[in-house]
């Protein structure tokens, strides 16, 4: 039963929204503005000389191999990081619901990693993987006679950013999921367990579509999550190498405009990032969004 | 050198030999340490339309001994540009290219001691060594500005270039004095006793008067042209391409970036 709250005051509404959309404003629509407006333009390192090329920043982007292949991978990268964080903190929070010895402690510990920066996540596995120095690149090579050195070999690289980048995102994941299934009315799982429904049954037949909402919105979160914010595990434990195995768009657009200085190009792939970004969104809302039980 | 890191390696140590900067240390200064070009024109100096091309026989074999080390497991990659310190201060490798600018770093993180050396040079090639080439920060001077600001700026330089302010500045900072007096200044307060690595790194630098190969380099998108090394040297060490073919293609791909700072620049 909610109250529906009603302001008196026709202009109280907009005062208070005021500061969160300055904030909005600021931070968000102005540089994409801004960004907009550069990549239309080449400009020298200190923007002392603005040429205005029209689309060729884009054109030039689109024939680039190398983009292209930044634009596979980022995709197979950030369905590969929610994909695995979903499943993973799925399947940990229906065994964290169970009741058992501990389950309090298993789900405080669980959450921990969200609280780990993305850029200290990122360090730690980089420290634990160091072929020469790290503890688990030592375990591997000596256990299990891997070679594995993540500085050379691309697909240890983007495995290791993967993992990495997967494993902040699992306790996130993990918390709404176990919101989500304690929402679930147990009466209906045991009316079901009653009616003869194994374990896996009840999990797809009921508690899965009732867990819709949570599994639409965190599907939404982790891909824009794979997308920008793990740009600092990149940047620390691999910087886009070897090669370019690890490089995805979100770095590609910091190195080509704060290090190299091509801030046309860059405006311009940000400008393909942020639509990347809004696209698949918007495909979510319009098609997923119909599947989910609310 | 080369043998000396084979027996370090058979002595027990984790590997011989690393380095940082592939680019700065193994082929620029490299380059101009044999007196052999890095581009023409000058290195950039003269124009540019320069071109890039270090592909040459002398830097494939050198390349190619550094590869033959790494399949050895002589030579161990520690990463771009100094990622690669991590090996030598928890002494894992021996051997290590690093800046001079990274002495005092090195000296609090080290717990052994260690000893500063000039580059090492193949003794076959004529001219051999020549002079190295200093990197680091710098300052800029920007056109376009009022006649009192450019006296203010020359009234700056002038003061940190006295021997004084260079001396207090290369002692407490590890950058380089910039001039011979600020050297012998330092020279005369016996620095160099204590840290008689920077004082290598200086003669290191004069060791000859430069030639057109050794004044520097010039070159526009350096950045972009140096990752492509990085991105190169990490595929020839996976095996992925012979030196000649990654040699080959920095240059190419370095050579798409210098034209395109060509157009914008002009």
């Amino acid at each position: 039963m909610t109250k529906q709250y009603e302001f008196s005051s026709k202009g109280l509404p907009y005062v208070l929204v005021l500061p969160q959309m300055v904030i909005v404003f600021l931070f968000f629509f102005w540089p994409a503005l801004q960004a907009m407006y550069q990549s239309v333009y080449v400009q020298d390192a200190f923007g002392l000389s603005l040429i205005f090329v029209g689309l060729e920043n884009y054109r030039k982007l689109f024939t680039d191999p190398s983009y292209i292949d930044s634009l596979w991978r980022s995709f197979a990268f950030s369905f590969l990081v929610a994909a695995s964080s979903m499943v993973i903190a799925l399947f940990l929070a229906v065994q964290a619901n169970r009741r058992m010895r501990g389950s309090t402690f298993y789900k405080t510990m669980l959450i921990w990693p969200y609280a780990v920066a993305t850029l200290v996540a990122g360090v730690l596995w980089l420290f634990l993987f160091n072929p020469n120095v790290g503890v688990i690149a030592y375990f591997l090579k000596h256990s299990f006679g891997i070679d594995w050195n993540h500085l050379l070999k691309a697909g240890q690289a983007f495995l290791l950013v993967t993992v990495a980048a997967s494993w902040r995102q699992i306790s996130y994941n993990f918390v709404f999921f176990l919101a989500g299934l304690q929402n679930v009315p147990s009466t209906l799982v045991e009316a079901a367990a009653i009616d003869g429904a194994g374990p896996l049954r009840r999990f797809w037949s009921i508690i899965f579509p009732l867990l819709s909402p949570t599994t639409f919105y965190l599907l939404v979160m982790n891909l824009v999550y794979s997308f920008f914010e793990t740009f600092p595990i990149i940047h620390q434990v691999t910087w886009g190498g070897p090669g370019q195995a690890t490089s995805i768009l979100v770095y590609k657009v910091y190195k080509d405009g704060v290090i190299n200085l091509d801030l046309g190009g860059s405006s311009a792939q940000s400008v393909v990032l942020m639509l990347i970004v809004i696209g698949l969104t918007i495909l979510q809302f319009r098609f997923i969004e119909r599947k989910v039980n609310y | 050198m080369f043998a000396d890191a084979r027996k370090l390696k058979a002595a027990g140590y984790q590997g011989g030999m690393t380095t940082n900067w592939i680019s700065w240390i193994q082929l620029e200064n490299f380059s101009a340490w044999h007196n052999v070009p890095f581009g023409t024109k000058s290195n950039g100096f003269d124009g540019l339309d320069t071109v890039l091309n270090f592909n040459g026989p002398l830097q494939v074999q050198h390349l190619t001994n550094l590869y033959n080390l790494s399949k050895e497991g002589v030579f161990i990659y520690g990463g771009r540009e100094n990622k690669a310190n991590s090996l030598f201060t928890s002494g894992q490798v021996p051997i290590h290219f690093e800046s001079i600018g990274g002495y005092g770093a090195m000296k609090a993180n080290c717990k052994f001691d260690f000893g500063v050396a000039m580059l090492p040079y193949y003794p076959e090639v004529k001219g051999a060594p020549q002079n190295s080439i200093i990197g680091g920060a710098s300052l800029w001077v920007m056109a376009k500005k009022s006649p009192a600001e450019y006296k203010a700026v020359a009234k700056f330089f002038t003061f940190l270039s006295q021997p004084e302010i260079q001396a207090f500045w290369h002692q407490n900072t590890g950058y380089l004095p910039i001039t011979q007096a600020a050297y012998q200044l330092t020279k005369s307060q016996g620095y160099y006793k204590d840290n008689p690595g920077l004082e290598i790194a200086i003669q290191q630098l004069n060791y000859k008067t430069p030639t057109a190969n050794s004044k520097g380099i010039r070159f526009g998108y350096m950045p972009q042209i140096r990752t492509i090394e990085d991105e190169q040297w990490e595929a020839i060490l996976d095996g992925k391409e012979t030196v000649k073919d990654g040699l080959d293609n920095m240059v190419r791909l370095g050579n798409e970036q210098l034209r395109q700072f060509q157009r914008i620049a002009q």
